[in-house]
């Protein structure tokens, strides 16, 4: 038989290997159209998987951050509520009690005693403020109360002046229980160490929590609890030296003021790092999508032009196969 | 007597053209038949001294070309063992996962520190806790699944090599069984083409296994070799033995002998050990993935497992450990032998609560006795940092670069995938090559069209036979009607 004679498996054997490498090529190329990935990212990126693992991280990363930040975020907002509010009470009461001179009747004493016992309740009510069931002044102790009711601590200081007869050294004694570590700060405050600063951004920490011993809140309370005092009878029966510590208690819910608004102002300046670090990880993330991107998409001009041509060569295939396997020279005896 | 010397002559072209046509109706009925040579008829004009004597058939040709097929087989064997290995590459990078993909090894080690980063700005919260927890045995278990998808490759590749070795024993008696039949045939002077067929299937069958070699001897016979020279079947077929493992684990090798190698009569052959004769097919495809492939990613996987028990287990990180197992863990205990260490990576017991532990511990430090501040962060915050923080492995397996955890598991699947890509590049030059040659040899296969073009002159021939015939009996019947 003449050489130039072709087999017939051969020409089915060329025919079905064609056929299934352009399904091969159509099936990937569709899966590149649809998802706009590519369909074999270690093949595409030559093996080296290094550089999208780390978008990848980074990408994981900053989600984590974001959320990081968004809880300090709610953490300081609720805290500046708090000092706001804790401010708009001293504000109030200090001027109440400013407006008492001395020669006022033991009434009107009475009246600004029994706002001043009310604001110590607000004041410590407003420090044992929670969020997301989370004691805002409290420090490490995030579980219970940052301070302990107004009764106790009035107790306790009345203990403390006990005996004593003067403004002066009532002051005094309130002044030194509330620096004293055996008083405020066991009977008083309930909560523990200062918290870790909390990391918003990659290498950024933010300390934003106060805790209801800092200084600037330990000065306004000793204020409230001096008012708060005169409620409990302290002095009584001596209007003038009432009167002198109605005046202390007011000097000193203003004293108390400056230390608040730079405890405030650290608080503002915390929110503002925070709100930077939410930028600054926003724009992170966009730019690490597009990187990655960058690495793992597509053409999609690319996929849908080489998906048509496969579709056309894999139609014409069938065409030929058609034709050739029909060309039969017992058809034509 | 001239007439009937012609009346002969005609009657052996009808003989000879029955034969051709006998032959071309066998090609046609096997066109498609696998290992079908197609058959030729050979004639020669029947000659006793000078006068022509009509024409006899010499024999029946199968039309083959050794070397074609020789080539065609080695390609295939090449092929096989190219596309035994990208498969196993392949079964690797996706035990791994690539970055990005839902669920791979890389994303469940960012999940973690991701995990930690949330749960030290939420120390107190519970899901904090329980997400850390959580992110923490599912990076356990990518270990363990990866770890048991290499052992299940090792298993798979034992259990080809036994089959493999089974039916090249079985293949060899068979051909040496043929061979001898076809030499009784071809000594009586019969036509052994149809037990050549079978016999050029059975050799097919085992060419994936190891890449041979068909010498040719007297009478018919083949013997077999492979093409690094092992002597596979030359007079009497040699015989194959292997121990299938059964189970493998980690710890099992080749060296320790708890695997078995190959021998060939009885003498040593493994692929892979200083023997190169069965290089090339299937068989020493998964040898390689059995002894080397995959116990070197093993080898990786449980360097990258220690470093990151060790990234844990460090005193410095969570003082309260007092010597004891970290966050991670060597199957409960601090780590041990680094062999199968992925395979045995678990989380501490302390922190989960379904095992008896508290979640506490992982704020507190895992040796911590009670808790103490639900807002400490400190340890969380450290955890992550031992995470994420570069350092040398301790096992230069795991690479020997300053790392993150994120990065040696990269660098891990880096390795694999760029193996996989050059073992899947090669696998289709292989493959093409094949293609290639078997397409050569499918082109000397049956043509029917060429087939039914030879009948028509079969056809032809037989008519102008028989007008000879019939024109030689009109000359006999004028003869008698004198």
């Amino acid at each position: 038989m003449s050489a130039s004679a072709i087999g017939d498996t051969a020409r089915s054997f060329v025919l079905r290997q064609q056929t299934a490498a352009l399904k091969a090529e159509l099936d990937r190329r569709s899966l590149e159209s649809t998802t706009g990935r590519q369909s074999d990212i270690g093949r595409s990126l030559h093996g080296n998987l290094g550089p999208l693992a780390a978008v990848e991280a980074s990408l994981a990363r900053a989600e984590a951050y974001l959320g990081s930040a968004s809880t300090a975020e709610t953490r300081a907002d609720a805290t500046q509520t708090a000092l706001t509010s804790l401010s708009s009470l001293s504000d109030d009461l200090a001027a109440s009690l400013i407006s008492v001179g001395t020669g006022t009747s033991s009434t009107a004493i009475a009246a600004v005693a029994e706002q001043g016992r009310t604001a110590f309740d607000a004041a410590l009510s407003t420090l044992s403020t929670r969020v997301a069931d989370r004691s805002v002044f409290a420090g490490l102790d995030t579980r219970g109360a940052a301070v302990a009711s107004a009764d106790t601590i009035l107790d306790a200081l009345e203990v403390a002046v006990a005996g004593l007869t003067s403004a002066g050294t009532v002051e005094a004694a309130v002044n030194a229980w509330f620096d004293d570590p055996a008083g405020y700060a066991s009977l008083g405050y309930l909560g523990g160490g200062d918290l870790s600063p909390v990391e918003i951004a990659p290498g950024k920490s933010v300390a934003a929590d106060v805790t209801a011993r800092d200084p600037a809140i330990i000065d306004t309370l000793k204020g409230f609890a001096l008012a708060a005092l005169l409620d409990r009878g302290i002095l009584s029966g001596d209007t003038e030296q009432q009167a002198a510590l109605v005046k202390a208690a007011g000097e000193s819910l203003y004293d108390s003021s400056a230390s608040r608004t730079s405890l405030s102002a650290r608080i503002g300046i915390a929110q503002d790092r925070i709100s930077d670090a939410q930028t600054e990880v926003a724009a992170e993330k966009t730019a690490l999508s597009t990187r990655r991107l960058s690495l793992v998409s597509a053409d999609g001009y690319e996929a849908a032009t080489a998906l048509t041509e496969a579709k056309s060569q894999l139609e014409t295939l069938y065409a030929v196969t058609a034709k050739v396997l029909g060309l039969k020279l017992s058809d034509y005896l | 007597m001239s007439l009937s010397l012609g009346l002969s002559n005609a009657l052996s072209g009808l003989t000879a053209n029955s034969r051709a046509t006998e032959l071309v109706s066998s090609n046609i009925a096997n066109a498609l038949t696998e290992g079908y040579a197609r058959r030729e008829i050979q004639l020669s004009a029947r000659g006793i001294a000078a006068s022509g004597q009509g024409v006899a058939v010499t024999g029946v040709v199968r039309v083959t070309d050794g070397v074609l097929i020789s080539d065609r087989r080695s390609a295939e064997a090449n092929a096989a063992g190219a596309s035994q290995t990208s498969s196993f590459h392949k079964a690797i990078e996706q035990a791994l996962g690539t970055p990005g993909e839902d669920g791979s090894i890389g994303a469940a080690a960012t999940a973690l520190s991701a995990a930690l980063l949330s749960a030290a700005a939420t120390p107190d919260s519970t899901a904090s806790l329980d997400s850390v927890l959580r992110a923490a045995q599912d990076l356990a278990e990518k270990f363990g699944a990866a770890s048991s998808v290499l052992q299940d490759q090792r298993e798979q590749a034992d259990d080809r090599i036994a089959a493999s070795v089974e039916q090249l024993n079985t293949a060899l008696r068979q051909i040496d069984d043929l061979n001898g039949q076809i030499v009784r045939l071809n000594s009586a002077d019969r036509d052994a083409s149809g037990l050549m067929d079978q016999r050029q299937q059975l050799v097919d069958s085992i060419a994936e296994i190891v890449p041979l070699r068909e010498i040719q001897r007297d009478n018919g016979e083949i013997s077999l070799v492979s093409t690094g020279g092992a002597v596979l079947l030359d007079g009497r077929p040699a015989v194959f033995g292997f121990v299938p493992a059964g189970t493998i684990t980690a710890d099992m090798s080749l060296a320790s002998g708890a695997l078995s190698g190959l021998t060939l009569n009885g003498k040593d052959v493994t692929p892979g050990i200083g023997s190169n004769r069965l290089v090339g097919g299937t068989l020493a495809a998964d040898f390689a993935i059995r002894d080397s492939l995959a116990p070197q990613y093993s080898a990786r996987l449980d360097a990258v497992a220690l470093d990151l028990v060790e990234r844990f287990s460090d005193p410095a990180v969570d003082p309260t450990l007092g010597g004891g197992a970290g966050l991670f863990t060597d199957a409960g205990g601090p780590a041990g032998a680094t062999t199968g260490l992925a395979g045995l990576l678990a989380v501490n017991a302390a922190v989960d609560p379904d095992a008896g532990g508290a979640l506490w511990r992982l704020r507190e430090g895992i040796g911590a006795a009670s808790e103490s501040s639900t807002g400490k962060s400190s340890l969380l915050s450290s955890l992550n940092t031992a995470l994420t923080q570069a350092a040398v492995p301790s096992d230069p397996a795991a690479g020997t670069a300053s790392r993150n955890l994120d990065g040696l598991l990269s660098d891990l699947v880096s390795a694999v995938s760029l193996q996989r890509v050059r073992a899947e590049d090669s696998e289709s030059y292989a493959s093409a090559r094949y293609s290639a040659l078997r397409q050569d040899e499918l082109d000397q296969g049956v043509d029917s069209d060429a087939e039914v073009q030879a009948l028509l002159v079969i056809e032809q021939a037989y008519s102008a036979n028989a007008k000879v015939i019939s024109t030689i009996d009109e000359l006999l019947k004028t003869l008698l009607e004198m």
